[in-house]
């Protein structure tokens, strides 16, 4: 049966990992010297946190070792004080019958543990070193207690390259007989921003609604505000006075069903790009975050639109403000 | 007549009743024909009443029949319990059984089961936390549908499994066409004025449109005809005079009155909420105040909206709103 094109395409060994090059041969070189220290995986959503871990899990044992050598506890599993003393106690004790050196515990999602738990595991790390590995992931380090970042050998996994993606992207769409175009290939990189899962369901979604991926139809598929609409946002916020910019706003999101949301993420992108005085674009971002967080809460969007026009009639208003012409 | 609320009966049935929403139904309608099973974990976003939960529901029921409907989805909205512990225990314990690729009358349906968390944004982050690994794991047998009103407050890790697909706000054309089906259907005069207010007045939201609509029937049963001001009534909108009253009194500049005027308006039992809307809509049109003035009226409305929903009194809201309006209108 056909898997989701993410569960599909998981790479199945450590080659196939794009983009985390130093970090994968910095652990190929720790598995060749018999010097695997506890790892510690962190960073963004997509890319490629667990598909490291289950590559090197695959490398490291056979089939039949697999399920008695690897034990995965992820934020599904309870993980409270109790499951960290009595279940990864247990499988960290019990020999076996593989004369292979050690077993390899996977705490995925570990930003979800207590801190109870966590600090239950500082001493269960330091007494198992001999017969047993921790690999723990998350996506905010911040979330681990620093008693077990100190214990562990650090890897930050990076958003993911546009060119790295490209080529990754290339490989499926060859397999899966895609029917892109190089401004479809674009769209969907601008779209993931770093993160190969989200690439990879934003073009199986485009490639199942329309066939041909191409860039209007990646942005119609997730509804995103395309990059012209965006220029014109940008220049009526700009220069139009308050009801028509009002207007076409409205008009604009009606027509295209755009979500305030995604229009304001793209705004404040576009802000940063736009050379403002700094008091002008200090101004801006502390407004969008705002507006960001009421959205958040459930506000009404068209209530909220208005205090975006707010936002930037009051940023033409300062004295510092110099009005330039926007392209591209 | 039956008791059955007209958005339950007048639910669609299958993936082709759903109507604007062409970009998921397309998708769904060839996951339905071409049985490949290629069903990717889905995200549905977008505002009340456009149609989320009866597209996965419909889907749901083409894929599996009315029979398997049952044993194949499982559907938790937020009036379930869903902390962290269902998640563990319920949608684990779903995901993890096998279900075949036949029906029990020997039709093929596709080996899978699907989860379906409706109105996910009222989950905790933790529970959506618990559901991470598990969409990964599990993907052999199931697939997650997610649905919500406000994206921002589904975790990134989430999003970032599944494919996501916003619904519209209906098109007024498409709210008069399905409202003037269920009046024929139901046997109910509503000529097209009646129906323009009720568009007007549900911003989109089908649900309430419909709602409105089943209202005013049951109150207008004796004459049988709805008009314009009985929708108005019922969907509790403010009269063009009375917001223009409200502004005539900003415009005195006399505190007493303002004050007087929000007692008055909170005494007759109009929300605040409403208020707020239909002098924001007024006040857009203005032409007597100049664009730095409109900047700060429209950014206290976007805030008092947000105050409001946090639970801040509605008569002090309106109060500060309207003295703030006084000001700018000097
Ligand atoms: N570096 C990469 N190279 C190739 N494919 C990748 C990479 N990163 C992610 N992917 C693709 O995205 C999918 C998800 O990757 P993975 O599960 O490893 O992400 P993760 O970093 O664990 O994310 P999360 O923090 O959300 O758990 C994989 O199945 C794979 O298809
Ligand atoms: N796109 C649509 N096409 C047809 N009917 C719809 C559509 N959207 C909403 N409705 C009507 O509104 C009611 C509520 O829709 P529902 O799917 O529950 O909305 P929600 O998006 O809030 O989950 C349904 O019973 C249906 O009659
Ligand atoms: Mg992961
Ligand atoms: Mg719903």
């Amino acid at each position: 049966m056909a898997l989701p094109w993410v569960e599909k395409y998981r790479p199945k060994s450590l080659n196939e990992l794009i983009s985390q090059d130093s970090i994968i041969e910095t652990i190929q070189r720790f598995i060749k010297n018999d010097q695997l220290p506890h790892l510690l995986f962190y960073g963004p959503p997509g890319t490629g946190k667990t598909s490291t871990i289950l590559a090197c899990a695959k490398q490291l044992y056979t089939p039949t070792e697999f399920n008695a050598m690897v034990l995965e506890l992820n934020a599904s599993d309870d993980r409270g004080i109790g499951i960290v003393r009595d279940q990864i106690m247990s499988f960290a004790s019990t020999k076996t019958i593989f004369k292979k050196g050690f077993k390899l515990i996977i705490l995925d999602e570990a930003d979800a543990m207590t801190n109870d738990a966590q600090n239950a595991l500082r001493r269960i790390l330091e007494k198992f070193t001999d017969n047993v590995r921790f690999c723990i992931i998350c996506n905010y380090l911040s979330k681990i207690i620093p008693a077990i970042q100190s214990r562990c050998t650090r890897f930050r996994f990076g958003p993911l390259s546009d060119d790295k993606m490209n080529f990754r992207l290339d490989h499926i769409i060859q397999a899966e007989k895609v029917d892109i175009t190089e401004d479809g290939m674009k769209a969907v990189i601008h779209l993931a921003s770093g993160d190969m899962r989200k690439a990879l369901n934003i073009m199986q979604s485009t490639h199942l609604a329309f066939n041909k991926v191409n860039e209007e139809n990646v942005y119609n598929c997730v509804g995103h505000p395309s990059k012209n609409d965006m220029l014109s946002v940008i220049n009526w916020l700009l220069n139009d006075d308050f009801t028509t910019i009002y207007n076409r706003l409205i008009h604009l999101k009606t027509l295209k069903g755009y979500a305030l949301q995604d229009i304001m993420t793209e705004v404040s992108r576009f802000v940063q790009m736009i050379e403002f005085p700094k008091k002008v674009l200090i101004h801006i971002l502390e407004k969008l975050s705002d507006i960001e967080y009421r959205l958040s809460n459930g506000t009404n969007e068209k209530l909220q639109m208005s205090s975006l026009i707010s936002t930037f009639i009051m940023a033409r208003n300062m004295s510092e403000f110099k009005p330039k012409a926007i392209t591209a | 007549m039956s008791t059955l609320p007209w958005i339950e009966k007048y639910r669609p049935k299958t993936v082709d009743d759903i109507s604007y929403q062409d970009e998921i139904v397309a998708v769904l309608k060839k996951i339905i024909s071409n049985d490949t099973g290629e069903f990717p974990n889905f995200l549905f976003y977008g505002p009340p009443g456009t149609g989320k939960t009866s597209t996965i529901l419909a889907a749901a029921r083409e894929l599996f029949g009315p029979e398997l409907m049952k044993s194949r989805v499982l559907e938790l909205n937020s009036s379930d319990e869903r902390g962290i512990n269902v998640i563990r225990e319920k949608v684990k314990t779903f995901a993890q059984f096998t279900p075949s690729g036949h029906r029990s009358d020997g039709k093929s349906c596709p080996p899978f089961k699907i989860v379906i968390l409706d109105e996910a944004d009222s989950m905790t982050s933790s529970a959506q936390a618990a559901l991470r690994r598990t969409m990964e794991k599990e993907s052999k047998t199931t697939r997650f549908c997610l649905i919500c009103n406000y994206i921002s407050r589904i975790i990134e890790p989430i999003t970032s499994r599944c494919s996501k697909f916003r619904f519209k706000p209906l098109s007024k054309d498409i709210l008069i066409q399905r409202l003037s089906f269920i009046a024929e259907k139901e046997n109910i005069a509503c000529d097209r004025d009646t129906l323009v207010t009720l568009v007007n007045c549900s911003e989109g939201d089908l649900r309430k449109a419909i709602t409105y609509l089943q209202c005013a029937s049951r109150l207008k049963l004796e004459s049988g005809c709805i008009k314009s001001s009985d929708v108005l009534e019922i969907a509790g909108i403010l009269k063009d005079d009375v917001i223009e009253k409200i502004l005539d009194t900003c415009s005195t500049g006399s505190f007493e009155k303002v004050e007087q005027c929000v007692q008055n308006l909170i005494f007759d039992g109009f929300s605040c909420n409403q208020i707020v809307t239909q002098l924001h809509d007024v006040l857009i049109e203005r032409h007597d105040l100049n664009d730095a003035k409109k900047a700060i009226i429209f950014e206290k409305i976007a805030c008092v909206d947000n105050d409001l929903i946090e639970g801040a009194d509605e008569y002090l809201q309106l109060l500060d709103l309207l003295v703030l309006i006084m000001k700018q209108m000097k």
